[in-house]
């Protein structure tokens, strides 16, 4: 599982840490730091966080 | 047991949002045990309640359509076209980029300073009068003021603006219609808008208005969506945040160990800011429409049909907050769906959120204990909850122990 979060398109309202926190973080700073390949363990929550996302920045691609 | 009790429960609950509740809490909870796909035949309008049912919907926006609006009465008139709270994509996605860059946390957080000079300012007449009216002296006022600030509009014309707002909330009760007033205001303000974005074509200043006037410059958005763009900003920013700030004030009444804990120590005020919002929700419900037949809890909701997702409901289910009825500023942290949920998640969150730390700080700390001194208001739209009217009283600072 490969996450690519697009900078460009994030609006920085950190829905994604609420879902799955062990794989994003919205600092203090307001900076979103993420793990771009997180174990299958978080899944679930990363695909709720996709979901949640008001600007549908985070994109989920399964490794063949 | 009490049979007056009995014969109430033995009813099928009733739910009409045009009916004004003073406290809907009650309603909503007996929806979502007993009718978690509640239709309401007179008004051929489909209510879900329970958090679970309402997140899948706000989630899905290709099965729970915006785009034949989410109010049930004639708001969002009142900023067609360019709101785009009752769009689909890509329409949707084209107009709230417009704004975006403009509303996130980083860009706002930056006007914590202005927000904290005009709370102080809007406070500093009452300090030692020792009452205030905390929905129309400091609730509405300050976030009326940022909007203000942001769309570039002169500071001088706020009364105006505020008279034309308060205006449009104007309800005859249990009509779907808003009064020729609400009308009347709502044109006066179009062409005021109208008005000031021709002189940011002719002479771009460093305010939001301009930004949409270059939207509209580069093709992105059309004249008329310039107008509606602009109000739906203005009108969405103040009513939303006066409702959070006014609401809470009024419920600390019940919950005094709570606002002192806010007092003594500001650094739970932003935690504080999202239970507050949970349990009492200033936009209670938006509405949805369903392109086709849309199986809900074992009944098909016919394609065509609306449906209210009542995220104040939503936010008391007790399935997800144990004793959701209470205000917990401590309470373990889950997302609540006050802001809404996906694409249409509020542009505005992280603008609510640093309006409200701001005057909670401020106000609590003019005055730790306050007393109702006078009639509460509320307002009377189907959507919206919060105040017109919260008189209170507190020792004057100069007097204070």
């Amino acid at each position: 599982m490969r996450i690519v979060v697009d900078p460009a398109v994030c609006q920085r309202h950190g829905l994604c840490s609420f879902f799955a926190p062990e794989v994003f973080n919205l600092r203090d700073d307001l900076e979103l730091e993420y793990v771009a390949e997180p174990d299958l363990a978080y899944r679930d929550g990363v695909e709720e966080a996709a979901q949640a996302c008001p600007t549908q920045a985070i994109q989920l691609h399964d490794e063949p | 047991m009490n049979p007056t009790e009995t014969a109430v429960s033995a009813e099928r609950p009733h739910y009409d949002p045009f009916s004004f509740y003073d406290d809907p809490y009650p309603i909503y909870a007996r929806l979502r045990r007993e009718a978690p796909l509640y239709h309401n035949a007179d008004r051929d309008l489909w209510v879900l309640t329970r958090f679970g049912d309402i997140q899948d919907a706000s989630r899905n926006w290709q099965a729970f359509s915006s785009g034949n609006g989410v109010v049930l009465d004639d708001e969002s008139e009142f900023y067609a076209p360019g709101g785009f709270v009752d769009q689909d994509p890509p329409s949707h996605d084209r107009l709230r980029a417009v704004l975006a860059p403009y509303f996130s946390p980083k860009t706002i957080k930056q006007l914590e300073p202005h927000v904290r000079q005009r709370t102080r300012e809007l406070l500093a007449p009452f300090a030692e009068e020792g009452h205030i009216d905390l929905a129309a002296d400091i609730a509405r006022p300050l976030p009326a003021a940022v909007i203000c600030m942001l769309l570039g509009l002169p500071t001088v014309d706020g009364p105006l603006l505020g008279d034309w707002f308060a205006k449009m909330l104007e309800r005859i009760p249990g009509q779907i219609e808003a009064p020729e007033s609400s009308w009347e205001a709502n044109r006066a303000l179009r062409n005021y808008i109208a008005e000031a974005a021709a002189e940011r074509r002719r002479e771009p200043k460093d305010d939001l208005l301009t930004v949409i006037v270059n939207a509209q410059r580069d093709g992105t958005i059309t004249q008329d969506e310039v107008v509606g763009l602009s109000i739906f900003m203005f009108y969405s920013g103040i009513i939303t945040t006066a409702g959070l700030i006014s609401n809470s004030f009024l419920n600390f009444l019940q919950f005094p160990k709570q606002r002192a804990a806010m007092t003594s120590d500001s650094a739970v005020i932003p935690a504080a800011i999202e239970e507050l919002l949970r349990y009492d929700a200033p936009i209670q419900s938006l509405s949805r429409l369903t392109p086709s037949d849309t199986e809900i809890h074992g009944t098909v909701v016919p394609a065509g049909s609306r449906i209210l997702l009542v995220w104040a409901a939503a936010n008391r289910d007790e399935e997800r907050w144990p004793e959701a009825d209470e205000i917990d500023i401590f309470r373990e942290r889950k997302r609540h769906l006050a802001f809404g949920e996906g694409i249409h998640y509020c542009i505005g969150a992280p603008l609510a959120r640093l309006e409200a730390a701001v005057v909670f700080q401020e106000v609590l700390s003019l005055m730790p204990e306050y007393e109702l001194d006078g009639d509460v208001t509320r307002i009377y739209t189907p959507h919206e909850r919060g105040l017109e009217k919260l008189p209170v009283r507190f020792t004057p600072s100069q007097l204070a122990a």
